[in-house]
């Protein structure tokens, strides 16, 4: 990746972010029109959008949001309350800006829809405050007042407000700063006779250009005066800000201004940010003496002499994800390596105190750092949950349906990995939730003795080491029946099942079932909750329904905690260890003989609590030479499948253990009953079980019988 | 550099003497312009025109210049230009 796509990776990953802010706080300020610092605060994000849009290029997104900034500006500083019908403008303007970065990212040649109607309805909004509270033309340019208030706002000067942009270039330049090449700040203050000195900031820039990698410059105009006062020899341009990326050093540098006179530029390198780390890591301070650096504050100063590093007023930095997975790549083999000295039978068999001292702090800094590095990975599910409060509204509005939401357990913590793939599932059952869950109308709620507004409850809380995401309603509640008739009809099942209420409900997941009356778009189409339950599937997750007739329907995904440990329960079936998540585990036994039936034709089966479960042996499944056993002297770990409950035979239980998972090679890869493979304690290697596949093998197992 | 009707079209290619000539064309004129556009593909200069086309915005906020108002201009010759303060 060259430097310039580096910023702009850098670039795009923000404008995600102030984006999606922007989408939770619009609505936010929907639901409170009068918080003013809400509004400061959308202004803010979408001010910055408008900076970094034009400095790489998105000229369309630019000129969007500079024409929603000025709305959003005219609120702000006039206090005035927004209209509610212009409160639906601001919503779907954030999405126009949505959709318009879309198109810029892809280099689309055409525009959103909506992108022209919602400019025009701006401009017209705009344009119709202004002339309505003054006789100031509607051009955005010509209130100057206004924009001095901007920066009053953020409490910046005109040059506090400069400053802020260079220090704000400064900072992505420095994030992706490569080796072998400079980074500079050169502030330019030329007197007001350099013009007829033959000089001129652009002259310098063009020489700075020829042997840079990045050249950024800020001209401070504040100075120019209206023509009456003006003459084009003077300069009045009164300060310059450089940000210069070159391979040449300071010397070299600042040769250019030789013939400037001191007190009219300065040349400060500045560090890369790892360099300012690695400085504070080792505390060498005549490390932090050999380079000058820029103060964070934004207000302008003179006296570059008295800097303050950049990284003192930094509290987080941004770390790709991919360094994170080979951190806990390796802090696995340190778990692996340790664990292999702590089961070591010769290390074990040296009976010295201080070994065993030094073998069990080992495990304990082992484990922490275990730890530390899987919180790395976690995030607050907050911001997933906030962007849903968006879907519930939308949908509550295409369906008119009158709804409270109800959000608990925002601060519970997953694996980024696993939020990234949440959103579009959890759209999906909340969508479902209102369109099917809830009764039609008010109307219908009222008959039956309900509040006429129904309720979503989206709640994430830990559950016996899992995380569990549930969308609840109080609607109708599933109709079994319905959804038994239409499962018959649909050819899903023959109707000579004796279901469970799980496995009817279970039902409702399979490809192309739906009950809806009507298709919408919001749901309906048969094709959402399978692609769901693959989803979760896939996050080796997965999903259980509750659901009471008249009361209301949850869906709750059941996910582990993270995508890179599983927590399993290893057992051993003819000398070999397997390991099944422990999340489909349902109970182990030995069971009684009496509970063991065969049946002709159709293999093993235990009966448990009037279930009839059949029975796989692991040994049939592998093909392992073992010597035959009954299914009363192994054990049975009964899990929960796609297609119901199994018993897996297995000759005996190991333990319970979080492993790590290990990608298995293309070989074994291709062999559907095992998801991975895991590097145990003792060194050995466990293949990890992909239950949902073992049921078909029932045949195989019976084979012996 | 083009006159038609209310609409001023110049090229940002001008040397300083080429400036003081605009300067003193525009002056007397000022109120008849309604837009200053730029021809394509010109790249500033001198920096007084830039400090030339931010006083007449000043001066008559009612004048539309692109350009300007733009705050930004990236060229292989300077990198990115930003000018601020100037509204």
């Amino acid at each position: 990746m060259t430097k310039q796509e580096q910023v702009k990776a850098i670039f795009i990953e923000e404008a995600g972010e102030i984006i999606e802010k922007l989408d939770v706080d619009i609505l936010r300020f929907e639901e409170n029109s009068a918080d003013f610092a809400l509004l400061n605060e959308i202004f803010r994000g979408v001010h910055t959008l408008k900076g970094n849009a034009n400095a790489f290029g998105f000229t369309r997104l630019g000129e969007f949001v500079h024409h929603f900034e000025d709305v959003l500006d005219h609120y702000r500083s006039t206090k005035e309350e927004v209209e509610e019908h212009h409160l639906e403008l601001f919503v779907g303007s954030v999405d126009v800006i949505k959709e318009v970065m879309n198109c810029e990212l892809d280099a689309l040649p055409d525009l959103p829809s909506d992108y022209d109607t919602y400019l025009g309805k701006i401009k017209e909004l705009i344009s119709s405050k202004r002339n309505g509270d003054s006789n100031v033309a509607p051009e955005p340019f010509t209130a100057p007042v206004v924009m001095m208030d901007l920066a009053s706002e953020f409490g910046l000067s005109n040059e506090e407000e400069f400053e802020a942009a260079i220090l704000n270039s400064i900072q992505l330049q420095q994030m992706s700063q490569e080796n072998g090449l400079n980074l500079y700040r050169i502030d330019l203050r030329l007197d007001r006779d350099a013009y007829k000195r033959g000089f001129d900031h652009l002259l310098f820039l063009r020489l700075l250009k020829e042997k840079a990698i990045s050249l950024e410059s800020f001209l401070n105009m504040e100075n120019v005066q209206r023509l009456e006062s003006f003459s084009c020899d003077e300069n009045v341009i009164g300060h310059v800000g450089v940000i210069l990326l070159t391979p040449q050093n300071s010397e070299e540098v600042s040769e250019n201004f030789e013939f400037l006179f001191d007190h009219e530029y300065s040349v400060r390198k500045i560090e890369s940010t790892r360099a300012i780390q690695e400085a504070e890591i080792i505390k060498e301070p005549e490390i932090i003496k050999e380079v000058e650096k820029v103060a964070p504050k934004s207000v302008a100063t003179d006296a570059p002499s008295s800097p303050t590093p950049l990284s003192t007023a930094k509290s987080t930095i941004r770390i790709d994800t991919f360094k994170l997975d080979e951190l806990f790549d390796s802090v696995g083999e340190l778990v692996i390596a340790q664990n292999f000295i702590a089961q070591n039978e010769k290390i074990r068999a040296i009976e010295d105190e201080s070994i065993s001292r030094a073998i069990e702090t080992l495990s304990k800094i082992t484990k922490r750092i275990q730890d530390r590095v899987m919180s790395l990975r976690m995030v607050a599910i907050r911001d997933t949950f906030d962007k849903m409060k968006r879907v519930v509204r939308d949908t509550s509005k295409k369906t008119g349906k009158a709804l409270h939401l109800n959000v608990l357990g925002e601060e519970t913590e997953i694996d980024k990995t696993m939020i990234d793939s949440l959103s579009d599932p959890l759209i999906h059952i909340i969508r479902n939730a209102i369109d099917h869950g809830l009764e039609t109308d008010e109307v219908e709620r009222l008959s039956i003795g309900k509040k006429a507004e129904g309720t979503i409850t989206l709640r994430a809380y830990h559950k016996s080491g899992s995380i569990v995401i549930s969308v609840s309603d109080d609607g109708r509640g599933i109709d079994k029946e319905k959804v038994v008739r239409k499962a018959i009809e649909r050819g899903i099942i023959t109707g000579d099942e004796n279901l469970t209420d799980s496995q009817i409900f279970g039902l409702i997941m399979q490809p192309g079932f739906s009950t809806a009356e009507s298709i919408s778009d919001l749901s309906g189409r048969g094709v959402g909750l399978d692609v769901v339950k693959t989803s979760i599937e896939k996050l080796r997750g997965k999903i259980e329904v509750e659901s009471k007739e008249g009361e209301g329907t949850t869906l709750s995904m059941v996910l582990p905690l993270t995508l890179a440990i599983i927590d399993g329960m290893l057992v051993q079936t003819a000398g070999e260890i397997y390991i099944i998540p422990t999340l489909s585990v349902v109970e182990s036994f030995r069971p009684e003989r009496e509970i063991v039936h065969v049946l002709k034709g159709q293999g093993e089966f235990v009966s448990m609590r009037g279930q009839h479960i059949p029975v796989v042996r692991l040994s049939d499944v592998f093909d392992l030479p073992t010597q035959r056993i009954e299914p009363w002297e192994g054990i049975l770990v009964c899990v929960e499948t796609e297609a119901g409950r199994i018993a897996i035979m297995v000759d005996e239980l190991v333990g319970r253990q979080q492993v790590v998972i290990k990608p298995l090679g293309k070989s074994l890869a291709k062999l559907k009953e095992i998801t991975g493979g895991a590097i145990l304690g003792s060194g050995d290697i466990a293949l990890i079980l992909n239950v949902d596949e073992l049921r078909p093998l029932i045949e195989v197992s019976n084979g012996g019988n | 550099m083009q006159f038609d009707g209310d609409a001023l079209t110049i090229s940002l290619n001008m040397s300083m003497e080429e400036v003081r000539e605009f300067e003193q064309f525009v002056r007397p004129r000022i109120e008849y312009i309604e837009t200053i556009e730029v021809e394509e593909g010109s790249i500033l200069k001198v920096s007084a025109l830039l400090a030339l086309l931010v006083s007449l915005k000043r001066t008559r906020p009612e004048i539309t210049i692109p350009f300007l108002e733009r705050g930004i201009s990236a060229t292989d010759v300077y990198g990115t230009l930003h000018w601020m303060g100037h509204d």
